[in-house]
C-alpha cells in the first residue's frame, strides 16, 4: 500500500523514491531553516538506511528536478553556501480528508 | 422477414434453405416469364409492334388475287389510301437479277407473306429502303420498306424479360451464398482473435442449424478453454506464492553456513529464485488485477526508473522534457519501464531511455548497445517464456522470459504498442507508443 504521494499543481503524480521523498518531507516539516547535510542524514536515516549510501547532494538535484520550474535556477530547495540546504516556499498542512496540491504525508 | 419466413416454415438446414431459395427463384421466373408473355402476347400485336408490315402482306395477296387487268386501277387506289407504302408494279426482271446476291433480306414482309412470295431488297433511294415482291405469277411489285427502325435490341421484351431474369437470378445468388458465408466468416474472426481475457463477447448462435450449432459448440469450447486455462494460471499463482516461504526459511537458514563463498552463492541462487518467482507472478497479476489510470508526470517516472539503475551502478541516462503529463496507471508503467530497462542493461552497456511527448501520443524508447535481436526473433520475444537467447541465456537465467511479455501487456492494456527496432550501428530499441489523454481528470485523488 501506498501511504505517500507527490501531485503536481495539475493533480499529475510525480514519481518519487522513498529517498527523495523522506528528504522532501523533511525539508517541509522545517521550512525556511538552514539544514545542513550532517543534519538531512541524520533526519532522514531512520528509514531506509541502505538508499542513503550517496549524498543528500544527489537526492536534492533529483528533487529540484522534479518539482522545480527551473532546475538549473533552484528557488525552492536552496543552496546555503558553506551551510547545507533551505525549503523556502510557504508550508500549510491539510487534513488527510482535504489534500492540497503539495504534498501528504 | 425472408429469414422469419423460413423459420416458419421449419426450414432451419442449409439444405433446405438453399432449395427454397431455388425454387422460390424458379417460381419467380417462371412468373416473370408468364406475366410478360401475357402482356405482349402475338395475337394482341397493335400498330406499334406490326410497323404495317401486315398491312402490306395483305396488300400484296390482294393485288395477287385481282386479275391483271384490274390491277392498275388498284394500284391507284392503294396509292392514294397507303401512300406510306408506295406500292408500284415493275418491270418484270428488272433490278431482281441484279440484288439477288444481296445479303440484306428485311425480315417481316417475308414471314408475314409465306414462302409462295418471294422478298428482296431493292437500291435503297435516300432514307427509304425498298422492297422488291415476285408475286407467285411472276409479277414484280416495289413497295416501301415499312418503318425500318425496328425497336432497339433492349426495348425488346423477351429481351428484358431475360435480362431481368439474369439479374434477379445472379443478386439472389449473391445474397444466398453472403447470408450462408457471412457467419462462417465471423466464425473465423472469431477463433483469430480469441484471447483469454475474456474480452471478446461469445459468438451469436443465429442462423441456419448448422451454423448454429457450430456456434455452440464454438462458444463452449471456448468457456472450456478458458476455464483450463484459468485453473492453470490460479495454480501456477499458488505455487508460485507458496514456494517464496520456503525459499524466505532458507535465506535464513543461509546464515548458519559457515563456508563464506558457499553462503554467497547460496544467497545468489536463492535471490535468483525468489526474482522469478516475483516475474511470474507479476505477469500473472497483470493478467487479472488492473490498475485505475491517473493523471503523471510521466518524465518524473522516467526519471525515477534512470536513477534506480544508476544507484545500481549502470549507465542510463534519460533524454527528454523534464515534464510531461499524461494519464497512465503509474505502477504498471512503472514496472514495464524498469523491465525493459533491466534487459538493456543485462545485454548492454549503455541505456537510453528517450521521451518523446506530443499532445496526443507518448513516444518512450529505450535503447542499449546490447547485441539486439534478429529479425526473425522479434515477433516471438515478446510471447511470455521466451528468452531473447535461449542457448546463452540458460546459464545465467535470472528469469523465465517474462520481462518483455509484461511490459508489452502492460502497453496493450493503456491502449498502446510496443515494438522492436534495430539501433544503429548496433543494439536494440524498444520503443513505446501511447495514448496521453490529458484531458481526464483523475477521480478524487
Amino acid at each position: 500500500m501506498r501511504l505517500w504521494e507527490l501531485r503536481n499543481p495539475a493533480g499529475a503524480r510525480v514519481a518519487m523514491t522513498s529517498a527523495e521523498f523522506d528528504l522532501l518531507r523533511t525539508f517541509c516539516e522545517r521550512p525556511g531553516r538552514v539544514l545542513s547535510r550532517d543534519s538531512l542524514l541524520d533526519l532522514t536515516q531512520g528509514r531506509s538506511t541502505g538508499a542513503f549510501e550517496r549524498s543528500i547532494d544527489v537526492l536534492v538535484s533529483r528533487i529540484r528536478r522534479k518539482i522545480e520550474p527551473d532546475p538549473q535556477d533552484a528557488t525552492m530547495i536552496k543552496t546555503v553556501r558553506s551551510g547545507g540546504y533551505m525549503f523556502t516556499p510557504q508550508v500549510e498542512a491539510v487534513s488527510p480528508a482535504k489534500q492540497n496540491d503539495r504534498e501528504t504525508a | 422477414m425472408i429469414v422469419k419466413l423460413l423459420n416458419y416454415l421449419n426450414l432451419r438446414g442449409i439444405g433446405w434453405r438453399i432449395a427454397a431459395l431455388v425454387v422460390a427463384s424458379i417460381f419467380a421466373i417462371h412468373l416473370i416469364f408468364a406475366a410478360s408473355f401475357l402482356l405482349h402476347r402475338p395475337d394482341q400485336r397493335g400498330p406499334p409492334t406490326d410497323h404495317g408490315q401486315v398491312e402490306m402482306a395483305t396488300l400484296v395477296r390482294l393485288i395477287d388475287a385481282m386479275p391483271a387487268a384490274a390491277r392498275p386501277g388498284l394500284f391507284t387506289s392503294l396509292a392514294r389510301a397507303f401512300p406510306q407504302l408506295d406500292i408500284a408494279s415493275l418491270p418484270s426482271g428488272s433490278a431482281y437479277a441484279a440484288n439477288e446476291s444481296s445479303t440484306f433480306m428485311p425480315r417481316g414482309p417475308d414471314y408475314e407473306l409465306g414462302s409462295d412470295y418471294r422478298v428482296f431488297p431493292l437500291a435503297p433511294d435516300g432514307d427509304t429502303h425498298r422492297v422488291g415482291i415476285v408475286l407467285p405469277d411472276g409479277t414484280i411489285l416495289s413497295a416501301k420498306m415499312p418503318d425500318q427502325n425496328r425497336p432497339p435490341f433492349w426495348n425488346g421484351p423477351l429481351t428484358m424479360t431475360l435480362m431481368f431474369a439474369v439479374i434477379s437470378v445472379t443478386l439472389l445468388g449473391l445474397w444466398a451464398a453472403r447470408a450462408l458465408t457471412a457467419p462462417l466468416l465471423s466464425f473465423a474472426k472469431a477463433a483469430e482473435s480469441f484471447s483469454l481475457n475474456g474480452t471478446v463477447a461469445p459468438l451469436p448462435e443465429r442462423g441456419p442449424e448448422e451454423i448454429r450449432s457450430v456456434a455452440k459448440a464454438l462458444n463452449r469450447m471456448r468457456e472450456r478453454i478458458t476455464a483450463l486455462i484459468d485453473d492453470r494460471t490460479k495454480m501456477l499463482a499458488a505455487i508460485s506464492h507458496d514456494l517464496r516461504t520456503p525459499i524466505t526459511r532458507m535465506r535464513l537458514r543461509c546464515e548458519f553456513i559457515e563456508d563464506d563463498s558457499h553462503r554467497g552463492r547460496m544467497w545468489h541462487d536463492l535471490d535468483q529464485m525468489r526474482s522469478m518467482l516475483d516475474s511470474v507472478l507479476s505477469f500473472l497479476r497483470n493478467e487479472h488485477r488492473i490498475e485505475s489510470m491517473t493523471l503523471v508526470d510521466v518524465a518524473t517516472s522516467l526519471q525515477l526508473v534512470t536513477d534506480q539503475f544508476v544507484d545500481m551502478g549502470h549507465k542510463v541516462a534519460y533524454h527528454g522534457p523534464e515534464h510531461a503529463i499524461a494519464t497512465v496507471r503509474p505502477d504498471d508503467l512503472h514496472r514495464g519501464i524498469t523491465n525493459l530497462v533491466d534487459n538493456a542493461v543485462r545485454f548492454g552497456t549503455e541505456t537510453t531511455i528517450r521521451l518523446d511527448f506530443s499532445p496526443d501520443i507518448m513516444t518512450i524508447d529505450v535503447e542499449d548497445d546490447g547485441p539486439g535481436i534478429s529479425d526473425a526473433r522479434k515477433q516471438f520475444v515478446l510471447e511470455p517464456f521466451v528468452r531473447g537467447d535461449d542457448a546463452r541465456n540458460m546459464d545465467e537465467a535470472v528469469g523465465f522470459g517474462l520481462g518483455l511479455s509484461i511490459a508489452s501487456n502492460i502497453v496493450k492494456a493503456h491502449g498502446g504498442e510496443l515494438s522492436l527496432r534495430d539501433r544503429q550501428p548496433r543494439g536494440l530499441i524498444v520503443s513505446i507508443r501511447l495514448p496521453v489523454r490529458s484531458r481526464i481528470r483523475p477521480a478524487a485523488a
